[in-house]
């Protein structure tokens, strides 16, 4: 009897131990997975949908089509936020990929105490752009930081007074995240550099190029990739910026360094305009996207010819 | 075309001395070949000459000229790399180019002669690919037109031909042997394999832990070993070492050797040839005796008639592995597995005893203690 029951028991255990070893990553994944679809993408399809309704103080439901959009290209402060995009954006990536890439041709002279000069340089990625924009709004006022302490020493006539220039504090923005982030695109060149075969180097050598030639005719064009990542890494570190600004200029003087992100922020959640600051997201949304998928594209295509 | 001079180099990293005084001299045209295991400090010595790596003491000279302090680009010498190390974002003529591009060569020019190379090494329809589209094989003929094209007074190879699949290794091989026939230029070539270094050189050195065991020509090194060492490096299968004592017999030297035959340990006497009766000093007292596999084989009394050289003697065998040319046949002598070469159809089989000969004129002694040649 006994018998009979465990030889009848033991088949029909087996299946689940068998669905369980065959789905384990499955259900492992499955909950992160149910979360990020609706915590991410429901609240994009969310917000999507909200950009398309005249929602003030809390959010209404009767769709009104494209209203919001034009009211919000038609607001001068938008304007000046996405041109502000343009050129932190534009300048931000430029100086920290060109910075970062000199730093890491340096660091790969087998320079003494490398390991400290890495270190040293890959910290401020550490901080939080909190920190780095209070730290820099102290460097930069003029009543405290760099041109008092110039003042002090005797420069009179020194003067540098970007983060109160309505002109000029958008840099002030760019010098801050520059150097919060070149050292981590140091890194990432390093590390590339380090990649590249020791051999090609002498056979260069042999060939009678010289350092700075060897550097800019072979080593460079073959960290593309790297080139790449760190494009994509910045850009969206800079359509999404918005603590740096908060912390170093506050949007100001005015409006005049406000970014998209606080645009949204401040009309989302201090001016009662959920809608009009529902479609500002939904632009930022599509700036990103404009950069990401032609580099999803490319990336997954060379994937398939490789 | 250039004379190569190495006197007493010597490379020490901190306290590790990787070369211990290296003493090596070319004539115009020659092959070279550094022969050794990995870290002898044959790639390190190839890196010194082409003045890629410090030397920390003593003189390299081309054509008699001291080049220790000359930049790598004006010493005049084209290198093969291990990995090619062609550069990956260029083309296959720009890579070929690229040195004569350095050297302000006029455009024509170079492209004359970046044709000339392509099409002396077959790679002519392969000029616009990316070394990423190539296969090894092809990599290594754009990596040989690199050097080719400057027309260098000495090429260096480092381990070329490692990288590839052994069909390839063979014909590549070749290739780089019709190249030095043709060109006639000096060569140093680095290599951990016998058989290359055997088939390429005019010279072999063989290194072992940054000093030079023996520096002669392959046929030199390979039937006259300078010590026991190179005689097991080189010849594949490996020389045979066996025990043995010197005595005389009925006026004549030999070395009596332990062995198997017909169920029975005994020792069997096999005579010295002419020019080894001088080691009278040695009698009673043991050497190791150096056969190749090939002058061991089974006995032909017609030959051993025409050949007093020729040796006689019985033993038990225990093992065949065929080979298909040869039959290699282990038997047990003076205590140590031996491998005589036999034709197919004239083997044993294990545990019989058969009629051996060896070629006492090929064979070398060495001294057991010292390891060296008698």
């Amino acid at each position: 009897m006994t018998n009979s029951m465990t030889e009848k028991s033991l088949p029909a255990k087996r299946p689940l131990a068998d669905w369980l070893r065959w789905n384990v990553a499955k259900l492992v994944v499955a909950p992160t997975f149910a979360l990020i679809i609706f915590f991410v993408y429901g609240f994009i399809a969310w917000t999507g949908y909200v950009s398309f309704t005249k929602s003030k103080m809390l959010p209404t439901y009767s769709f009104d089509g494209i209203y919001q959009y034009v009211r919000l290209w038609k607001m001068s402060t938008w304007h000046v936020a996405m041109e502000n995009l343009l050129v932190f954006g534009g300048l931000f990536i430029l100086i920290a990929i060109v910075l970062g890439c000199l730093l890491a041709v340096a660091l790969d002279q087998r320079v003494r105490a490398e390991g400290l000069l890495r270190t040293v340089y890959l910290y401020p990625m550490a901080i939080s752009f909190i920190i780095t924009g209070t730290a820099w709004k102290w460097i930069l006022n003029p009543g405290l930081g760099l041109e008092k302490m110039f003042h002090s020493w005797g420069w009179e006539s020194f003067s540098f007074d970007w983060l109160i220039n309505s002109d000029m504090a958008i840099y002030t923005l760019v010098i801050a995240a520059v150097w919060q982030s070149s050292g981590f695109v140091m890194a990432l060149f390093l590390a590339a550099l380090r990649g590249v075969d020791s051999e090609i180097i002498k056979a260069a050598y042999l060939d009678g190029a010289s350092l700075s030639r060897i550097y800019l005719v072979i080593i460079l064009p073959t960290l593309r990739p790297v080139f790449l990542s760190s494009f994509f890494i910045l850009a969206h570190m800079a359509v999404k910026s918005f603590d740096l600004v908060v912390a170093l200029t506050g949007g100001g003087p005015g409006n005049s360094s406000i970014m998209p992100a606080n645009f949204m922020y401040e009309m989302t959640f201090r001016r009662n305009q959920i809608g009009l600051g529902a479609a500002s997201a939904m632009m930022m949304l599509a700036t990103v996207m404009a950069i990401v998928i032609p580099y999803l594209y490319s990336e997954l295509r060379e994937r398939k010819h490789g | 075309m250039a004379t190569l001079t190495i006197q007493n180099v010597k490379k020490s990293y901190g306290a590790v001395d990787v070369l211990k005084g290296i003493d090596l001299e070319l004539e115009n045209g020659e092959f070279l070949v550094l022969l050794g295991p990995s870290g002898c400090g044959k790639s390190t010595l190839l890196n010194m000459i082409a003045g890629l790596d410090t030397i920390t003491d003593g003189e390299i000279l081309i054509n008699n000229k001291v080049v220790n302090d000359v930049h790598p680009k004006d010493r005049d010498i084209a290198m093969v790399f291990q990995s090619y190390a062609l550069y990956p974002n260029m083309t296959v003529e720009r890579n070929i180019g690229f040195g004569l591009e350095m050297r302000k060569v006029t455009k024509e020019d170079r492209e004359r002669r970046v044709d000339e190379a392509a099409r002396m090494l077959q790679i002519d329809h392969l000029r616009d690919r990316k070394p990423a589209q190539l296969s090894g094989g092809q990599r290594q003929r754009v990596a040989m037109g690199r050097a080719l094209v400057r027309k260098p007074e000495i090429f260096l190879f480092d381990e070329p031909l490692s990288n590839l699949d052994a069909k390839l290794r063979v014909e590549m091989r070749t290739e780089i042997k019709k190249l030095h026939q043709r060109l006639g230029t000096t060569m140093v070539y680095v290599t951990h394999d016998q058989i290359e270094a055997m088939t390429l050189a005019s010279r072999i050195a063989i290194l072992r832990e940054g000093e030079i065991q023996q520096f002669a020509s392959p046929q030199e090194v390979y039937e006259r070993p300078a010590n026991m060492y190179v005689a097991g490096f080189v010849g594949s299968p490996a020389m045979n070492f066996i025990p043995a004592t010197v005595v005389s017999e009925n006026d004549r030297l030999g070395v009596s050797i332990e062995r198997t035959a017909r169920g029975e340990r005994s020792s069997v006497f096999l005579a010295l040839p002419d020019d080894l009766q001088s080691i009278g000093e040695w009698i009673g007292r043991e050497v190791i005796l150096g056969i190749r596999p090939e002058t061991l084989t089974h006995r032909s009394d017609a030959e051993m008639t025409q050949n007093k050289r020729l040796q006689p003697f019985d033993c038990q065998v225990e093992v065949l592995e065929p080979t298909g040319a040869d039959t290699l046949t282990y038997i047990e002598l003076g205590g140590r597995e031996v491998i005589a070469r036999v034709n197919p159809y004239n083997t044993s089989n294990p545990g019989e005893t058969m009629a051996f000969m060896v070629d006492m004129g090929k064979a070398s002694l060495f001294d057991p203690k010292s390891e060296m040649r008698i």
